[in-house]
C-alpha cells in the first residue's frame, strides 16, 4: 500500500512538471532617447503600440527579454532586469510612409558628455568610434587619477615642509631667506567632468520627421511577437531665447520664461535672478510621450517649452537706462540650527560660484514699470495691492447698484 | 416698405426691447456675475504674485474670458429664445405687424437688442474693469486681452444667432429652447470632459486592459473634431495655445462674422417661411 502511495506521489509530481507552466518572459524595447538636451532611458512594453522620437537625432534601441511588473504608484510597467535581462539578437526593421524598409544591425555604442557643458558636448558614438571614445575616457580617467595621486604627494610634501619650518621657527626662529622660500601650496587638479556609459549593444535609429512602422526580426528574418510599433518622429515647432527665473528666497526652484508671448508679473519688493537659456517648443503630447511612452493621456493641441542650454554669449540685459550684467553668486547656508541662506556676489570665474545670473532688484529699479525682453515677452511690475481685494470685489456689484439706483429714481418720478 | 421707415421701426422696436430688458434684474445680475468672475481670477493672480513673488503667464484673462463666454452664450441664447417664443405665444408679434413692422424689422430689432446686451456685458464692462484694474494694480490692458474679449463676444453672438435659427425653424418655439440648451451643454461639456478625462482617468490597478482607453479615445475624437464645428472648442484652443493676438485669432473672428451673417439670413428666411 505504501508503495502505491509513493508511486502515485511521484506520478503526480511528474504530471505537474509535464503540464506546469513554463516561465514566460516579456519582450521590451529598451530605448536610450535624445530629449533635446541629454540622453535618457526608458522601456516600451508590449502593450504600448506607439512611440515618439525626436526627428534627425540619434537614438539607441535594443530589444530585450525581461520580466515586467506593474508599478501602481506611477501606473506603469517596469522591467525587473535582475530576474531576466537578455538581448534578443536579430535585425531592427523600420518602414517609412513610402513603404521602404530599412534593416538596421546592432552595434556597440557609448554616450559621453562633459558635465560642465552637457548640451554642447553630449554625443553618442557607434562601432569602432565607441571603442576609441571609451578608451579616451578611460585614459582621461587614468590621467585624472594620476593627477590626484601626484597632488596628494605634493600636498604631503608641502605639509612636511611647513611642519619642518614651523618646528624650526619655534626652536630657532626663521631667517628672511627661509621666509621668502616658503613652499607654495600645490594646485589641485581640475575636477573630472567627463561622463561616459559602458560600451553597450544597440540599434542606431535616426529618422527624419514623419510616421514609420518598426519591428524586430530574429535571425531567421521572422518578426518577433510584440515587437511591432508605430513610430512618430517629430521636430521642434519653434525656437527662442529666454530665461530661467528664480526668486531670491527660492534659488533652487527656477521657472522657465521663454521669450515668446509670455508675461512675468512681479512686484516692487521682489529680487529676481535671470539666467539666459535657449528654448525649443515642442508639441506637448509628442514630447511627453517621448519621455514616457506608457503615458495614457489624450492627445491635445498644446505645446511645451524645453530649456536646452545656457546662452553663454548673453551677458547683459538693458532695461530703460539700466544695464544689468551677468555675474556669479555664492549661496552660503546660515550657520546654526536656523534654516536659511544668503546670496553673495562673486567675481566671474571664481570656483566657488553656486550659480550665474542677472540680479534684478526691483526696489533699485523703482522707475521701471514694464519692460520687454527683446522679442514678445514682457515683465510687469505691479503696484502695492493692499486693500484692493475689497475694492475690486465691490466693483463687481456696480451693475446691480446701477440697477437699484435706476429703479429708485423711477419710483421717485412715479411718486411725484 | 421704404428703408428709412423700416430703419425707424427697427430703432423704435429695439429701443423698446432694450428698455424692457434693462428694467429686469436678470441682465444686471448677469453683468455682475461676469465682473465677479474677472475679480476672483484677478485677485487670485495678484495674491499668488505676492505669495510667490512672481508668476509667468500666457495671459491672466484667458480663463475668465472663456468662462464668461460660456455663461453669457447660454443666458443670451435663452433670453432671446424666451423673448421670441413669448412674442409668438402671446400673439404680441401679431400686434407688431399692425404697425410698420415686418419680419425683417422684428428679427433685426431682436438681433440689435441682444447684440447690444452682449457688447455691453462681454466687452464694454470687462474692458472698463480691466482699465480700472490697470490704474489700481498696474496689470496692463494689452491688445491680446482686448482681442480675447472680442473673441468671447463673437462666440456669444454666433451662439445667440444659432438659437434664433432654431427658433425660426421649430414649430413650437419653446422646443428650440431645449435643443439650444442641450447643444450648448454638449459643446461646452466636450471641453470640460476632455480636460477631466485627459487629467484623471489613468489606470489605478494592475490590468493589461486599459479600461479608460475607450473614454479617452471617444473624448479625444469629440474634442478634436469639434474644433471645426464648435466655436467654444476653437476659442478654447486659440486661447490655450496663446494665439489670440495672432493671425489665427483674427481669422477666427472673421470666420465668426461670416457665420453670423449666414445665420442671420437663414433665420430671416426660416422666419418668413414660417409666417407664410
Amino acid at each position: 500500500m505504501k508503495k502505491i502511495y509513493i508511486i502515485c506521489y511521484i506520478g503526480l509530481i511528474l504530471l505537474a512538471s509535464l503540464f506546469g507552466e513554463e516561465t514566460e518572459y516579456d519582450h521590451v524595447y529598451a530605448l536610450n532617447y535624445y530629449n533635446g538636451v541629454s540622453y535618457n532611458s526608458t522601456i516600451i512594453p508590449p502593450h504600448t503600440k506607439q512611440m515618439y522620437l525626436l526627428a534627425d537625432s540619434m537614438n539607441a534601441l535594443v530589444f530585450r527579454e525581461t520580466s515586467l511588473y506593474y508599478w501602481s504608484l506611477t501606473s506603469e510597467f517596469k522591467a525587473d532586469w535582475a530576474t531576466r535581462n537578455s538581448v534578443v539578437s536579430g535585425v531592427l526593421a523600420v518602414k517609412d510612409s513610402k513603404g521602404i524598409v530599412q534593416r538596421i544591425d546592432g552595434q556597440p555604442y557609448v554616450i559621453q558628455y562633459d558635465m560642465r557643458d552637457m548640451a554642447n558636448t553630449i554625443g553618442i558614438y557607434w562601432g569602432s568610434n565607441a571603442f576609441s571614445q571609451y578608451e579616451y575616457f578611460t585614459r582621461m580617467q587614468q590621467a585624472y587619477n594620476n593627477a590626484v595621486h601626484e597632488y596628494n604627494l605634493a600636498l604631503q610634501t608641502y605639509n612636511n615642509k611647513v611642519n619642518a619650518l614651523l618646528q624650526q621657527s619655534m626652536e630657532f626662529g626663521l631667517s628672511e631667506e627661509q621666509l621668502t622660500a616658503f613652499p607654495e601650496v600645490p594646485e589641485p587638479p581640475a575636477n573630472f567632468s567627463l561622463v561616459s556609459t559602458e560600451i553597450n549593444l544597440g540599434y542606431p535609429i535616426q529618422v527624419p520627421e514623419g510616421k514609420y512602422e518598426m519591428w524586430f526580426e530574429d535571425i531567421d528574418q521572422e518578426q518577433i511577437r510584440d515587437s511591432k510599433k508605430s513610430l512618430v518622429a517629430f521636430s521642434a515647432t519653434t525656437e527662442s531665447g529666454g530665461y530661467k527665473v528664480f526668486e531670491e528666497n527660492r534659488w533652487t526652484v527656477p521657472v522657465d520664461f521663454p521669450d515668446s508671448r509670455k508675461t512675468l508679473f512681479t512686484h516692487q519688493a521682489s529680487t529676481l535672478y535671470f539666467q539666459p537659456y535657449r528654448y525649443k517648443q515642442f508639441e506637448k503630447y509628442a514630447y511627453e510621450t517621448l519621455v514616457n511612452p506608457q503615458r495614457t493621456t489624450v492627445k491635445d493641441q498644446m505645446h511645451i517649452w524645453i530649456p536646452l542650454a545656457k546662452e553663454l554669449e548673453k551677458k547683459k540685459l538693458s532695461i530703460l537706462n539700466h544695464e544689468i550684467t551677468i555675474s556669479g553668486y555664492k549661496v552660503i547656508q546660515t550657520a546654526g540650527s536656523k534654516l536659511g541662506y544668503t546670496i553673495l556676489p562673486l567675481p566671474e570665474g571664481d570656483p566657488d560660484i553656486s550659480f550665474t545670473g542677472m540680479k534684478l532688484d526691483f526696489q533699485a529699479l523703482s522707475d521701471v514699470k514694464r519692460f520687454t525682453l527683446g522679442n514678445e515677452s514682457s515683465v510687469v511690475i505691479l503696484k502695492d495691492y493692499r486693500g484692493l481685494s475689497v475694492l475690486v470685489s465691490l466693483v463687481s456689484f456696480f451693475p446691480l447698484l446701477l440697477f437699484l439706483i435706476m429703479k429708485m429714481r423711477r419710483k421717485d418720478i412715479r411718486h411725484k | 416698405m421704404q428703408s428709412e421707415e423700416r430703419w425707424k421701426s427697427i430703432k423704435v422696436l429695439a429701443k423698446h426691447f432694450l428698455k424692457t430688458h434693462l428694467n429686469r434684474i436678470d441682465i444686471w445680475i448677469l453683468a455682475s456675475a461676469c465682473l465677479l468672475v474677472f475679480s476672483i481670477y484677478a485677485l487670485n493672480t495678484i495674491r499668488t504674485i505676492h505669495k510667490d513673488m512672481f508668476i509667468i503667464s500666457d495671459g491672466i484673462y484667458i480663463m475668465p474670458t472663456f468662462l464668461i463666454t460660456c455663461l453669457l452664450s447660454m443666458f443670451i441664447s435663452l433670453l432671446s429664445i424666451m423673448k421670441v417664443s413669448k412674442d409668438f405665444d402671446s400673439r404680441i408679434y401679431e400686434t407688431y405687424l399692425y404697425g410698420p413692422v415686418d419680419d425683417l424689422c422684428y428679427l433685426t430689432s431682436v438681433v440689435i437688442t441682444y447684440t447690444l446686451i452682449n457688447f455691453g456685458i462681454t466687452f464694454v464692462l470687462p474692458l472698463v474693469w480691466l482699465f480700472l484694474l490697470y490704474f489700481l494694480t498696474g496689470i496692463p490692458v494689452t491688445g491680446i486681452a482686448i482681442m480675447e474679449l472680442l473673441l468671447g463676444m463673437s462666440v456669444v453672438e454666433t451662439m445667440f444667432l444659432l438659437g434664433l435659427v432654431f427658433v425660426a425653424k421649430s414649430e413650437k418655439e419653446r422646443n428650440s429652447l431645449w435643443i439650444v440648451l442641450i447643444l450648448q451643454f454638449f459643446l461646452i461639456g466636450i471641453i470640460f470632459a476632455h480636460m477631466v478625462v485627459s487629467t484623471y482617468l489613468i489606470p489605478l490597478k494592475r490590468t493589461d486592459i486599459d479600461v479608460f482607453k475607450f473614454f479617452r479615445d471617444v473624448f479625444s475624437f469629440l474634442f478634436t473634431s469639434s474644433r471645426y464645428i464648435s466655436p467654444y472648442t476653437s476659442m478654447f484652443l486659440i486661447q490655450a495655445t496663446g494665439q489670440s493676438g495672432s493671425r489665427m485669432g483674427l481669422s477666427f473672428l472673421g470666420i465668426l462674422m461670416i457665420v453670423d451673417i449666414v445665420l442671420f439670413i437663414l433665420a430671416r428666411k426660416l422666419l418668413s417661411r414660417k409666417l407664410v
